[in-house]
């Protein structure tokens, strides 16, 4: 439990400005009459009351809420520009689109590869040497012995290549023609 | 309801006119606060106005547990302490040469001695005990809002009162 002193000196500030009731004041100089210590204590937060604050000026205190309104207010506008633009539904959802098409065109174009600073289009090099490979030998590295032996005839001439130039509706015709052929058999 | 509570509530559905009443209403207690704590008026009349813009940008986020004047001093308090440690090192230098150059001439001006030291006094005291002292002393605040403000317990607010003021006295022996 507190005693008197120490709940008399936690009350002296409230004393000082008069905020106490009248019994506590009276308590408060009863206890002060006979204790040196809290005495004191008044003594030096008397001083510290007299400490002026030096006045910032009239013009301060008039233009204050002025200057806070006008701070708030370009604040707030700042914020409402990037709110929206990141949290507004329907504007989140058009840069969102937009953003979608941009990827979409430039990964289509093929103009997304430009990023990667490894990647070499194949395509984009115009010096191939093919000079020391011939049709023979591709064949040979690309068929087995029996595939081999289907397209190409005793005399070792290829029909691949003959096949290769006819669109879809002569090797319709074609195959119309051997079918007839085999039918008749002609 | 009160009052500074019900003024919040109208700015909150946008009546501006509710900022100019906050601020005339509590405006010269956050400058002195300020004030005291920086010792410097035109850092007092900056921190004032962060305090002010701070509290209402952050004003949803004020639960009305305590009043909207502890609130505000507690912005306040912490504004000028973020501010302090900043300017600490630019601070101590420029007092350090304005004491030299006016070392004579603050002797001849200051007619009350004693009033000068305690000033002194508390602004050597460390920055809780100082700001106990403030808070009890000069802005009016009972131990229970000091702590709001301070953000610390109540008994915490009283012993660093206690100790503020005992360190003052001794600060004040020695110098005599």
């Amino acid at each position: 439990m507190k005693s008197d002193h120490e709940e008399i000196k936690e009350m002296l500030p409230e004393y000082l400005r008069g905020s106490l009731s009248e019994k506590l004041k009276k308590d408060v100089k009863a206890h002060l009459k006979k204790c040196q210590e809290c005495k004191e204590d008044v003594s030096y937060l008397s001083e510290l009351i007299k400490i002026d604050v030096p006045e910032p000026g009239d013009l301060f205190y008039k233009t204050l809420p002025q200057r806070v309104k006008g701070t708030l207010k370009d604040e707030g506008e700042r914020r409402f520009s990037l709110r929206s633009i990141f949290f507004r539904p329907i504007l989140a959802a058009t840069a969102a689109v937009f953003i979608a098409i941009i990827i979409f065109t430039f990964t289509r174009n093929g103009k997304i590869k430009e990023f990667d600073p490894f990647f070499k289009d194949p395509f984009t090099i115009s010096i191939l040497d093919y000079s020391d490979i011939s049709e023979r030998d591709i064949i040979s590295k690309d068929l087995t012995i029996d595939e081999r032996y289907i397209n190409v005839d005793f005399m070792g001439y290829s029909y691949v290549r003959e096949f290769a130039y006819l669109d879809s509706n002569e090797i319709d015709s074609l195959y119309e023609a051997l079918k007839m052929e085999q039918k008749t058999g002609g | 309801m009160d009052a500074d509570i019900n003024l919040i509530e109208r700015y909150l559905t946008g009546d501006e006119a509710a900022v100019d009443e906050l601020v005339i209403k509590h405006q010269k207690q956050i400058y002195a606060l300020t004030y005291r704590m920086t010792k410097d008026i035109e850092d007092a009349k900056d921190l004032t106005q962060k305090t002010f813009i701070k509290a209402f940008n952050g004003i949803k986020g004020f639960k009305k547990k305590s009043s909207f004047k502890t609130w505000l001093y507690q912005i306040a308090i912490n504004t000028s302490i973020n501010h302090l440690r900043q300017n600490k090192h630019k601070k101590t230098e420029l007092e350090d040469s304005l004491a030299e150059d006016n070392k004579g001439a603050l002797t001849a001006i200051i007619e009350d001695e004693k009033r000068g030291l305690i000033k002194k006094a508390i602004d050597k005291l460390p920055e809780r005990q100082r700001l106990a002292i403030i808070l009890r002393v000069y802005n009016e605040l009972s131990c229970i809002e000091a702590s709001e403000a301070m953000g610390c317990s109540e008994g915490a607010v009283k012993a660093h009162y206690h100790n503020g003021v005992k360190r003052l006295k001794e600060i004040f022996k020695e110098r005599l």
